[in-house]
């Protein structure tokens, strides 16, 4: 067995994780807040939001996506032409974009602080996809000397998905606590079964859609 | 929640799942693993709140985890004598698909990670699974980084030794 084989072993045991709920439950703990008022407010949004018709919900997801995308891969594209003719610029980009992912990772931090927390869950899934989006675009930059800043921006990058993706996870696994507490239809109570099978695999996007299915349901009824 | 907490929150996001694996991989339960986890992080925060900020807390973080697993085998050692080679293997299912082979794979893999010495394990755990680069690793076991670099190649062969000894059977 050659070398690589047996790291490629090893490192399958990254697939060993803790349950969700306790890393959750023990936050909160060692942090000293518990479900306070203003983790009721983030319920309240939810059903909030149901009520509001679907097409709104539906539309603000879809305008966020567009709007923070094209600022963001702007960014991104700008530097682009730089390549050729000008590397303190291309250089200056880097740094530039990696500053403003530190700065994005940071404000994650505030989403739970939001009066609009619907938007700040799915800010969480946009911020998320973008900062994948910018790890795929650098990694295609070939040349040498901008090796180092394009893995500092990868690295970045990496960073802000773990924080955007451990926010979402936050947000909907409190969602789904609440809602076992609560007296669902037949069918919601499908939706929530489906919702937290997904959210078990992180399959986070896909929760989303189930946690909108649910969310027309209070709203017809 | 104040900023202190704040930012306490983002480190314990950032490392937790990472601790907590190699807690895990020492003790080969998931309760166990948790608690002494649990207790890492207490202790981390609490010195977070006594000097504000860490100036490194991932390497902060792993020493307090090393000697909670020092501190659980020697008070475990006061109840009874137990070889590693009698850890039982149990935990939590890994996060793959359900498929028996991939099961026992990373069980053999576990198993061959638990029998390292504990240097050893240490090293293999920060390099393969945290990604922490050599020079990091040596800072953290206060060695020079050409020791670290030969622990790694024999604790690789020994990995590969166990691998290779469980095929055979």
């Amino acid at each position: 067995m050659q070398d690589y084989q047996v790291i490629n072993k090893i490192k399958k045991l990254e697939s060993i994780k803790p349950d969700k709920g306790w890393v959750i439950s023990t936050k909160q703990q060692i942090l000293g807040y518990e479900l306070d008022h203003s983790k009721v407010s983030t319920l309240d949004w939810f059903f909030i939001a149901f009520k509001k018709p679907v097409l709104v919900f539906s539309s603000v997801l879809f305008i966020g996506i567009i709007i923070t995308g094209a600022v963001l891969f702007s960014n991104f594209q700008g530097f682009q032409p730089e390549i050729a003719d000008n590397n303190d610029g291309m250089l200056a980009s880097l740094q530039s974009l990696e500053a403003k992912l530190g700065e994005i990772s940071l404000s994650l931090d505030n989403l739970e602080n939001a009066e609009d927390q619907s938007q700040a869950l799915i800010m969480a899934g946009i911020i998320k996809s973008t900062a994948s989006g910018i790890e795929r675009g650098v990694s295609q930059i070939e040349a040498n000397d901008y090796k180092e800043q394009v893995l500092a921006v990868q690295t970045a990058s990496k960073e802000v998905i773990e924080a955007a993706e451990t926010k979402q996870e936050e947000m909907i696994e409190f969602l789904i606590n609440d809602l076992k507490q609560r007296t669902l239809s037949e069918q919601d109570q499908e939706y929530l079964n489906k919702l937290e099978k997904d959210y078990n695999n992180g399959e986070y996007d896909q929760a989303m859609i189930w946690i909108q299915m649910i969310g027309n349901n209070i709203n017809n009824n | 929640m104040g900023n202190i907490q704040k930012k306490f929150g983002y480190i314990y996001d950032k490392y937790v799942k990472k601790v907590y694996l190699f807690v895990y991989l020492k003790v080969s339960s998931p309760e166990i693993a948790e608690d002494i986890t649990s207790r890492v992080f207490l202790q981390s925060w609490n010195k977070f709140k006594e000097v504000k900020d860490l100036e490194n807390p991932r390497a902060y973080i792993y020493r307090v985890a090393r000697n909670e697993v020092i501190n659980y085998y020697r008070e475990k050692s006061k109840l009874k004598i137990v070889s590693t080679e009698s850890i039982e293997i149990s935990g939590p299912e890994p996060e793959i698909e359900e498929k028996t082979q991939a099961r026992l794979e990373i069980q053999d893999i576990k198993k061959a990670v638990s029998l390292l010495k504990d240097d050893y394990q240490n090293i293999v755990i920060w390099h393969y699974l945290d990604d922490l680069p050599i020079k990091e690793i040596a800072g953290i076991m206060e060695k020079p980084e050409g020791t670290v670099r030969v622990m790694l190649h024999r604790a690789l062969k020994d990995v590969r030794s166990t691998l290779e000894a469980e095929k055979d059977h």
